[in-house]
């Protein structure tokens, strides 16, 4: 279900850098309509329901099967490292700098977080970063996690198929709290409550 | 809960200095845990997706870069549901606003991200939205998916 939804909202992935949003790598969306009948919608059949699924989401019918561009992936390397506020600011600018540039590498993927959580009582930090390609600790991403302090028991950078990282994202999904998904850190219990990224 | 700016050091500075203070009212809340996530979208990534072929989202490669904010909250008791997201959308107003008059601002929306009541169909640009409703009346023009499916975002809106 969630991967319905990505291909048929926007979504980005691990390699949206190099090819684009999720639902730009759609080549054909069956979809049953209201009334009943089912179609595809693709390059050359309903076009117009085809580029309206790309984004349009669930407005036009109940989509029963997409087909997907596939490309070479082997290993990769990422994870995820957990910091403390006072770092936050610096990671912010390398951030910037990393998405300003427009020569940025198109092999990574990141996202960085700040985190409060109640039975902790104070703030964490969390960097969600990938390499797509089989090169541990890639130059382009070692502002993202090689700071110091951090709270290096809780890394998870390694190298690994990419099922490997999407397993540990959906791994950490918590459902027994009212939420969106979420991410916070407890440091007494060492109680991770991970993000959907 | 989503919106979106496009980079700026400063902003990004800004905002995540406001997190705390806004959200000091509801930190009690049980079991409230919540993160503020910034996630890039470059310049050449809009170019691959523009490559890829037409979509809905209303971006060109023009519009980047592009720096989402994603603002995620978890809390125990539906007793306390109007507060935390009041809190939150109210933290999400004052960004826009700040944003808005840096001329720092974006209409995109994010929809992975968005939550029930967020403009997303009016953030993929008036043109794309039209072009949305003439398919949704093309393809189901009883309107089933808009008045009898719940959830989403709606086209007529």
């Amino acid at each position: 279900m969630f991967q319905q939804e990505l291909t048929s909202i926007g979504g980005l992935s691990f390699f949206s850098f190099r090819k684009g949003f999720i639902c730009d790598n759609v080549i054909n969306y069956e979809i049953v309509l209201s009334s009943g009948k089912i179609v595809n919608a693709n390059a050359v059949e309903h076009t117009d329901l085809f580029t309206a699924l790309k984004g349009g989401s669930n407005n036009f019918g109940i989509v029963t099967s997409y087909d997907m561009r596939t490309f070479e992936q082997g290993e990769m390397w990422g994870g995820r490292v957990f910091y403390l506020e006072s770092h936050f600011p610096t990671q912010l600018e390398a951030l910037y700098n990393l998405t300003t540039d427009e020569e940025s590498d198109r092999y990574i993927h990141l996202l960085i977080s700040i985190g409060f959580a109640a039975n902790y009582g104070g703030m964490m930090c969390q960097n969600t970063v990938y390499y797509t390609q089989s090169v541990q600790n890639p130059p382009v991403l070692q502002p993202f996690t090689t700071m110091q302090p951090q709270i290096s028991e809780l890394s998870s950078l390694r190298l690994g198929l990419p099922k490997n990282f999407t397993d540990e994202q959906a791994a950490r999904t918590q459902t027994s709290q009212r939420w969106v998904p979420f991410c916070a850190y407890n440091l007494q219990s060492l109680t991770v409550l991970e993000c959907f990224g | 809960m989503t919106t979106t700016i496009k980079p700026n050091l400063a902003l990004m500075q800004t905002i995540a200095q406001k997190m705390d203070f806004t959200l000091s009212p509801i930190k009690a809340v049980d079991g409230f845990v919540y993160a503020l996530t910034f996630q890039p979208i470059t310049k050449n990534m809009l170019v691959e997706s523009a490559a890829a072929g037409p979509n809905s989202l209303g971006l060109d490669p023009a519009d980047g870069p592009m720096m989402l904010i994603l603002f995620l909250a978890s809390w125990a008791n539906k007793k306390d549901d109007e507060k935390v997201v009041q809190a939150q959308q109210k933290f999400v107003a004052e960004i826009d606003a700040i944003a808005e008059e840096r001329c720092l601002g974006s209409k995109y929306k994010f929809m992975n991200h968005a939550f029930t009541g967020q403009n997303v169909i009016d953030g993929f640009g008036q043109q794309n939205k039209q072009k949305l409703q003439a398919v949704s009346k093309k393809y189901d023009p009883a309107g089933f998916f808009q008045k009898r499916v719940p959830g989403g975002f709606k086209l007529f809106v």
